[in-house]
């Protein structure tokens, strides 16, 4: 009896069983929370990148740009493009501007300014803000001729419009 | 050996079973929040777009109901540099509407300038008003041809339409289908030091009272009403008389028709100018002798003088003249 108890209490093979189990299940428990962090991870980047094509794409819906005037002096060969933003997103900023003639001639880093003359100072329109930029030709353009202009926007929107040289 | 294995693990049952039970409610766990909270922000952002696609097309939706109608319009040029513009601005469309700009361009000859004007004029569906706009066109005259356009909140462009008002009175038959603008009648004198130059073109001074101190030219702005619309051109005997009501001699000076450059200078030689249809014309006379360009001398001081446009050349095919009376001068 004394040597069954004895044997029972020194007998360590339940003992690897139970540690085993842990180990196993700790295991388990640790690579799931690493599945778990990776995937969250993933999932969050997918979010994000799937949120940031939809929010630009919500900001480019929303982009409104009227061409109030389109004024070409034949003096000095410049023309002045008006704009207003008549859209309902703020900081509409312009990328480029390009004029067809016989080919696309494109201008970029314009200055924006606001109709009376003075610079604005974040080079974007808001909602009902008005403003112009000043394209300097390197060539002349023939008097009575139309010419097509088209603005491109950093959100990548595009607005058409024309004038008579 | 395996035998001997198995009631122990019939006791103490499998941990590779715990782990699996563990394993797999993680991964249910994991399965389920992710894939419920990318679902529920796709749906979110899906309904923002969709948001943001309706109102883009309200937005398009009110811009083209938007109707605004200008008409009416009568542009005047009060003092150098300004234009006045009278118009009649009616909302025709169901929505309301804000005028924001008004823009002016002038044309005359190969000169073109423009200007802006910020408004803040409301308009209810239905409402009509009639402001007057002052315009800051640097530069500008009351000759040449003038247009117009508002620009309202939604970005329309609204033309001002302009309705042209012949009196009926001057260009009836017996009259002519000339229009002298009697209240803009100016003169010019001659830069320093030039003969041919003249000072301050195409302003010029707008009096009826000139200076005999020097010799002058005179700006006279014609219109060409003719009812069939055809083409007026003067030719080199078109004059400006100043009849001088006295005894002596001389009695009267007159002064060829001439062609100025924009830069003021005289040209030599005078060649035709034509008036097309209700296209208001400055015309100068300068010159004491007929086509090539000689200064007119000056004029006596203290007199008064009644001055008679002397129009010749063409209307369409036909010869034509036409004599325009009314001016009267004080040479001081």
């Amino acid at each position: 009896m004394v040597r069954r108890t004895l044997r029972k209490c020194f007998d360590r093979r339940a003992v690897s069983q139970v540690i085993s189990a842990v180990i196993l299940t700790g295991a388990a428990i640790a690579l799931s929370m690493a599945v778990l962090a990776w995937a969250t991870s993933r999932s969050f980047d997918y979010t994000k990148d799937y949120g940031e094509v939809t929010d630009s794409e919500i900001a480019r819906l929303k982009e409104r740009l009227t061409v109030e005037c389109v004024f070409y002096d034949r003096s000095s060969g410049n023309i002045s493009i008006y704009l207003l933003n008549c859209g309902g997103i703020d900081n509409v900023k312009i990328q480029s501007v390009h004029l067809k003639s016989n080919t696309w001639q494109t201008f970029s880093s314009l200055s924006l300014k606001f109709l009376n003359g003075t610079t604005i100072p974040d080079q974007d329109l808001d909602r009902g803000e008005e403003g112009y930029v000043v394209l300097f030709l390197s060539n002349t353009l023939e008097t009575g001729v139309y010419y097509c202009i088209r603005i491109v926007t950093e959100r990548g929107s595009l607005f058409d419009s024309g004038f008579v040289a | 050996m395996i035998r001997g294995l198995l009631p122990r693990k019939t006791r103490f049952g499998s941990s590779k079973g715990i782990s699996t039970v563990v394993g797999t409610i993680f991964l249910v766990l994991a399965v389920f929040t992710i894939s419920t909270s990318i679902f529920l922000y796709t749906l979110t952002q899906n309904m923002l777009y969709n948001q943001a696609v309706k109102e883009s097309h309200q937005l398009d939706l009110d811009r083209f109901s938007e109707r605004i109608v200008a008409y009416n319009t009568n542009y005047s040029v009060p003092q150098a540099g300004k234009v006045e513009v009278k118009v009649i601005i009616s909302n025709q469309g169901p929505l309301s509407a804000q005028i924001i700009t008004a823009w002016v361009t002038w044309t005359y000859g190969n000169d073109r300038k423009y200007g802006s004007q910020t408004l803040n004029i409301n308009l209810n569906p239905g409402d009509t008003v009639t402001p007057t706009i002052e315009v800051t066109v640097p530069g500008v005259l009351p000759a040449g041809v003038f247009n117009g356009w508002l620009v309202t909140a939604r970005g329309n462009l609204v033309a001002l339409e302009e309705k042209k008002v012949i009196v009926t009175a001057s260009v009836a038959y017996g009259v002519g289908s000339i229009m002298m603008d009697l209240y803009n009648f100016r003169y010019y004198k001659y830069k320093s030091g030039t003969s041919n130059v003249l000072d301050k073109y195409p302003q010029g001074t707008v009096s009826f009272y000139i200076p005999s101190s020097d010799p002058v030219a005179f700006g006279v702005t014609l219109t060409n009403f003719d009812e069939h619309q055809r083409m007026i051109t003067l030719d080199p005997n078109s004059l400006l008389w100043v009849i001088v009501p006295v005894s002596d001699v001389p009695h009267s000076v007159w002064w060829y028709i001439v062609n100025v450059y924009p830069n003021g200078t005289i040209a030599p030689r005078y060649s035709s100018v034509s008036l097309k249809y209700g296209e208001p014309t400055l015309i100068i006379f300068a010159s004491s002798s007929c086509l090539t360009f000689t200064q007119q001398r000056k004029m006596r001081s203290g007199e008064p003088a009644a001055v008679n446009l002397l129009l010749h050349g063409t209307i369409g095919d036909e010869l034509y003249g036409q004599n325009i009376p009314f001016v009267s001068l004080y040479f001081n």
